[in-house]
């Protein structure tokens, strides 16, 4: 199985000294084209290219009939007045995951909150860090990687995150 | 837990973030930079949204969040 990221969370996922275990779960990275420009960092740019010459990243070509399901979804979740935003890229990300069936990868709230509240968006997939790195580790592994990753990406998560995952 | 509920729990949880963003943040090194930086480390503390900080100051984002961690902004996941 494949997996769409969003830029931010590559970004970020890319300066954990054990990004590549990422692998163990999804076989490629799917990265839409909307997205790449914003992938400029020295780190994530090499990390890109090292995935792209191992063949574990795809570039999604921007196409219209995802344009259409990303404005529709954007229109939907930003003219809630309770939901939080979502952005252009992201939610093109989105569609794409949803249209493929794939998970979405994104540390940004909005997505996932929207898959509990709009019916159309109840099968959609949406993985923030923490949930990757409870896929990969477990127990007292998953709390050491937790704060590895806090530390070496500045990515933290709240409390009640935390609870939510069954972490703390 | 109803929607109205799990929304409002979210609030609180921003709001949170929101404080734990400014806590740690390093204002002399905020307060040191050049605009757009300067407007970008405080829209993106009260946001944690930094996509649309790099939007609105037209700073590329993954430059940002370079700077961003300079700065000792955590991005907060909720």
């Amino acid at each position: 199985m494949s997996a769409v990221v969003d830029a931010c969370f590559f970004i970020n996922w890319s300066q954990f000294k054990q990004r590549d275990e990422i692998f163990k779960l999804f076989r490629t990275l799917i990265i839409p084209e909307i997205v790449l420009d914003e992938i400029r960092s020295s780190i994530a740019r090499s990390y890109l290219y090292l995935l792209a010459y191992q063949r574990r990243v795809s570039i999604a070509p921007r196409v219209g009939v995802v344009d259409r399901e990303a404005l529709k979804l954007f229109t939907l979740i930003n003219s809630s007045s309770t939901l939080p935003r979502i952005d252009e890229p992201e939610s093109y990300g989105l569609a794409l995951a949803l249209m493929l069936r794939l998970p979405f990868l994104t540390d940004n709230a909005a997505p996932r909150l929207a898959t509990r509240y709009i019916k159309y968006l109840r099968e959609a997939k949406v993985y923030d860090s923490l949930i990757v790195l409870k896929m990969l580790y477990k127990g007292k592994e998953l709390i050491t990687k937790v704060k590895e990753y806090s530390d070496e990406t500045g990515v933290i998560f709240s409390e009640e995150r935390l609870q939510e995952e069954g972490i703390k | 837990m109803s929607e109205d509920r799990t929304l409002e729990e979210f609030k609180r949880r921003e709001e949170k973030a929101r404080e734990i963003r400014r806590k740690h943040a390093d204002w002399d090194f905020i307060n040191k930079q050049p605009e757009p930086i300067k407007s970008a480390l405080k829209i993106l503390i009260e946001t944690g949204d930094l996509w649309y900080a790099a939007k609105i100051t037209g700073i590329p984002m993954g430059e940002l969040n370079e700077i961003r961690r300079k700065a000792n902004i955590p991005l907060v996941v909720v």
